[in-house]
């Protein structure tokens, strides 16, 4: 066979492998997705809260088996998947929807993204366009050849303009991150970083997550508010600032709310570790110590919970309606006995 | 006791790595390795005694150390525990300190008196081992001594103290990491991959510093480069694949900060090899490959801030650690000093000859290097991004699966297409008649492919598109195979296997490259045409799932040392429920002293696809199972394996006197990869 009449004979062959190709894709329309595969899809786009960081789809846990039943349940009631992720993002706030493309961010990850991949085609073109316009001998080791110094100029600066743009980043992010400065807070915010009597209510949660974002070291404020948002059920960012709270001291207050809302996460042996932690710290700390006997009964060591239960009760700082319930709960201890 | 002489290794491997760094600077001028002789020795014993202690106190149970106390238990099997020497954070910086130690003597072998390069490379890597041991001595010491203990474990420890409590029982390993054996193999490769990489990165530096620009820091590094990377590959699959078989959420990769950490440094060393051959071959890139080994170092450095430092939370990145600024700190040092010294030196890194034609494997060898790099940038903002907009901003989001997912496929596809074709071209300038001649046959293949995927009721273009360019490539390959060993008088199989020995470095990367072909080919049948249900069986009731019918035939229990087994026995019959296929047993594990059961699939794998059953909960007469069929499967492991199989090939030495079997045109320009060329 001649290699014309080769290649005309791979042509052909080519030929109609692509219109089958092309019919495949044309006559397989992407059909609307199950209903399973949305429940799937949603759970991979939404992290679980109190698992580390995993999506819904991914985590092993129960609370993740709990939220993704609970989307089942949404998507067969009918909600669309934006009205399922808006319901997720409310709750939990947006960084728990995953690719949350609501907001302008995202935008700017594909521009940066875009810029990436013309500034690097620019670059090979570049390459062919400019490089070795005329001789160029082979350098030795160690000898300096300064005739390639045109090219080497170039990428120079974009190298430099590359590290300069990763090391400014690094710089902003960790500064942002570790310390700021008291001295440029002004009104409330100001007066509760110098010590200054204030009315705390009246400091809405953003104002309080400014002055804590620009005084880190400060723990009050950032205990008053985790312990706000661990009130309104907000577990995620109140453990955020608790772990703050933690890196730099072992405040039982802190320890003994991580402690509650691990046990929540369905990690009670965890959760007893952290109560014991804050009970050393302060052992006469109440919350505490009602915590951890709810836990240890859960765990199957009434015994341990009993003292807790009775010191709960003794107490005379314990609200009623806690007490009632540490009797009702060592009432079924003792009865179990 | 073990503490003490713990912390004394330590200390005495730090003061030897800066001995290596100051006779190696004191020594750079003239070569003379010898003065480096004791330093090594030192640093090297103490860095492996190091390792050792901590071995025999975790083998010993000390539990005064909060380490051991934290990480291990008495009922923790042999093989998890002699892991928990680096399953934790601390561990995992001795597991670093000590491949740093194994790799300088190795390195320390190959530098004879004279050997400037040699000594200033020694000198580096002793600065990188000063870090690392400084790191061990400070705010990640695994020999910090328990003074405050819970029944369980050690709830605070410190440096020196005579006031040490031992707890009564170690915590044990987090159960995930004691689910399956692939936990104690895939840190140790991950690492020396991750280590190894600090090899050429000395050598580049070595070079700037004692300005020897030209190629022959990367002959000297090329195997370590390779090797590394290989490793890398390793650690990365063998991840993956414990990922499938203990998280049982029938996946292997998840974008997790971690696994980005990983796959990272794994993008850019894969441009640095392929640039690194370019300058070896042809003389050009010079300074690009500078900042390229210069990137990969730091990306190694990058991946363990982000995943160690807590500043990303994750399932791997959990830690709240101190250790997080330090890393920062030196993660910007060598940033700003390497690329400082590259800067002074970047007028005498000459160019050699100009890129001739974009058709050329030059040319495709750089569009790798572009859209590998774009990759790997893509990978780097879509992890750092939340953290970015939150310093800046204060708001708060993700960047998750489908960001990475829609920017990998295409990048990917592409990568393929320039395999297939670059694998084969030429190098300077391709004929267009040529290179069609060469790929000619691979394009009908790889159509036909393609089509019969169609035919085959394929409904997923993803799948036709990636099946269509697999073949082309792993056609190309073997085609250019069989073409130039018909070309020889031997016997097929006699030349083919002469082809492969003389041009080891050329067919090792081809096979590395049908490696990655057959991976792309499971990517996309693993996601494109995966069939995914959570079914409820009472027991003795059938469910349909796929082309497979699942009986609940009983539930059973069993105690282990250190965990109570409780699973359900699943027959898997065929379609039309007739006939028992397998019998599948996917378990929950509750490892002592914790109360959430771990979940771990079970995976029958045929030629034809992998049905992978996990328990997602139930009652006592019922089970709800997540059922996942996932087509060619195993075709992803056994990939990997050939990517990995295809690094150690191209580690092989090119006999000597051997002719390039590969390329009928590479005579011209073998040896002459800075010739003078026409304008």
């Amino acid at each position: 066979m001649s290699e014309k009449t080769k290649n005309r004979v791979i042509l052909a062959v080519a030929s109609v492998a692509v219109v089958v190709i092309a019919f495949g894709a044309l006559n397989n329309p992407a059909l609307p997705p199950t209903a399973e595969e949305r429940v799937a899809s949603l759970s991979a786009s939404i992290k679980c809260p109190f698992c580390n960081g995993e999506s819904l789809a991914e985590s092993a846990s129960g609370v993740a088996a709990d939220y993704r039943a609970l989307i089942a349940d949404r998507v067969e009631n009918g909600a669309t998947d934006d009205e399922i992720r808006g319901e997720f993002a409310e709750r939990f706030g947006e960084a728990y929807v995953l690719d949350g493309s609501r907001s302008g961010w995202t935008i700017a990850l594909w521009v940066v993204l875009g810029v990436a991949v013309l500034s690097g085609a620019a670059a090979i073109l570049m390459l062919r366009r400019a490089t070795g316009r005329g001789e160029v001998a082979e350098p030795q080791d160690g000898v300096e050849d300064r005739r390639g110094a045109r090219i080497s100029g170039r990428t120079l600066a974009g190298t430099a303009a590359v590290g300069v743009a990763i090391i400014a980043i690094g710089v902003v992010a960790a500064t942002s991150l570790s310390s700021g400065g008291t001295d440029a807070l002004e009104g409330v915010a100001g007066d509760v970083v110098a010590g200054n009597e204030v009315d705390l209510d009246a400091i809405t949660n953003e104002q309080m997550e400014e002055v804590v974002a620009a005084n880190p070291e400060v723990i009050g404020m950032r205990l008053a508010l985790a312990r706000r948002y661990f009130e309104a059920g907000e577990f995620g960012k109140a453990l955020d600032h608790y772990f703050e709270v933690l890196d730099r001291e072992r405040h039982p207050e802190a320890l003994a709310n991580v402690g509650w809302m691990t046990y929540l996460s369905g990690e009670p042996e965890v959760a007893v570790q952290y109560l014991e932690a804050a009970l050393a710290r302060s052992p006469d700390y109440l919350p505490a110590k009602w915590f951890i006997s709810n836990v240890l009964v859960d765990l199957g060591r009434p015994l341990e919970a009993e003292p807790y239960l009775i010191e709960v009760m003794a107490s005379p700082d314990a609200p009623d309606e806690i007490k009632l319930s540490a009797a009702t709960l060592l009432q079924q201890i003792q009865d179990e006995k | 006791m073990t503490a003490l002489l713990g912390s004394a290794t330590i200390l005495v491997a730090l003061i030897a790595a800066a001995a290596i760094v100051v006779q190696g600077i004191r020594n750079v001028g003239s070569g003379r390795v010898s003065a480096l002789k004791w330093p090594v020795t030192v640093f090297v014993s103490a860095a492996f005694a190091t390792f050792v202690i901590l071995e025999i106190a975790i083998l010993t149970h000390d539990f005064s150390i909060g380490y051991v106390a934290n990480n291990t238990a008495t009922t923790t099997p042999f093989i998890f525990l002699f892991a928990g020497g680096w399953a934790a954070l601390e561990g995992s910086i001795v597991l670093w300190g000590v491949m740093l130690g194994l790799f300088t003597w190795l390195v320390w072998r190959k530098v004879d008196d004279g050997d400037r390069l040699g000594v200033g490379a020694l000198a580096v890597m002793g600065a990188v081992s000063v870090f690392w041991f400084g790191l061990m001595a400070t705010a990640g010491n695994p020999f910090a001594v328990c003074v405050e203990a819970f029944t369980n474990g050690c709830a605070a420890t410190e440096w020196w103290t005579s006031n040490a409590v031992s707890a009564l029982q170690g915590r044990g390993p987090n159960p995930l990491l004691q689910n399956h054996i692939l936990m104690a193999v895939h840190p140790p490769m991950l690492y020396t991959g991750y280590v190894g990489f600090t090899v050429p990165f000395a050598y580049a530096m070595s070079a700037l510093w004692t300005r020897s620009v030209g190629p022959r820091w990367l002959e000297r590094t090329h195997r370590w480069s390779v090797v590394s990377w290989s490793f890398l590959t390793v650690g990365i699959v063998l991840g993956g694949w414990w990922s499938y078989e203990v998280l049982g959420w029938g996946g292997y990769w998840a974008w997790d900060p971690v696994e980005n950490a990983a796959f990272l440094p794994w993008l850019v060393a894969t441009a640095f090899i392929h640039s690194a051959v370019v300058e070896r071959r042809r003389g050009m890139l010079r300074s690009w490959n500078f900042v390229l080994v210069i990137t990969t170092f730091a990306a190694t450095i990058l991946g363990t801030f982000l995943t160690r430092s807590g500043v990303i939370a994750s399932v791997h990145a959990f830690t709240q650690s101190k250790i997080g600024p330090i890393l920062l700190t030196f993660l910007a040092l060598v940033v700003i000093g390497s690329f400082a010294l590259f800067a002074a030196r970047a007028p005498s890194i000459a160019q050699a000859p100009r890129l001739e034609s974009l058709l050329s494997r030059d040319g495709f060898i750089l569009l790798n290097n572009l859209l590998l790099t774009v990759f790997a940038f893509a990978v780097v903002v879509g992890t750092m991004f939340p953290l970015i907009v939150e310093a800046l901003s204060g708001d708060e989001l993700s960047v998750g699966r489908s960001f990475f997912d829609r920017v990998a496929v295409p990048l990917s596809l592409l990568l393929l297409g320039t395999i297939g074709v670059g694998a084969v071209a030429p190098w300077r300038r391709a004929d267009p008649a040529v290179l069609w001649n060469r790929l000619r046959y691979a394009v009908m293949l790889g159509l036909l492919a393609g089509a019969s995927t169609v035919v085959a009721g394929v409904d997923s273009i993803g799948v036709t598109v990636t099946v269509t360019l697999a073949v082309f490539v792993i056609a190309a390959i073997v085609i250019r195979l069989i073409d130039v060993a018909m070309a020889r008088p031997e016997s097929f199989v006699a030349a083919a296997g002469l082809v492969i020995r003389n041009e080891p470095g050329y067919w090792g990367g081809q096979i590395a490259h049908i490696g990655v072909a057959l991976v792309a080919i499971s990517l996309a049948t693993t996601s494109g045409l995966a069939v995914r249900d959570t079914i409820d069986l009472a027991r003795g009731q059938q469910a349909r799932v796929g082309d497979h019918c699942f009986v609940y035939v009983e539930p059973f229990e069993r105690t282990d040392p250190q965990r109570q087994v409780t699973g359900v026995r699943i027959a898997v019959l065929d379609e039309a429920c007739v006939y028992v296929q397998r019998v599948l047993e996917p378990r929950l594990n509750l490892y002592a002293g914790t109360t959430q059961p771990i979940g771990t699939p079970t995976v029958w794998t045929t030629l034809r696809e992998d049905v992978y059953l996990g328990i997602a909960g139930g009652s006592a007469d019922t089970v709800r199972l997540n059922v996942f069929i996932f087509p060619l499967q195993w075709l992803l492991w056994f990939g990997g394996a050939v990517v990995v199989a295809g690094g150690f090939v191209a580690l092989r030495r090119k006999p000597r006197g051997a002719l390039d079997a590969s390329d009928e045109d590479a005579s011209d320009d073998e040896d002459a990869p800075a010739e003078e060329v026409d304008v």
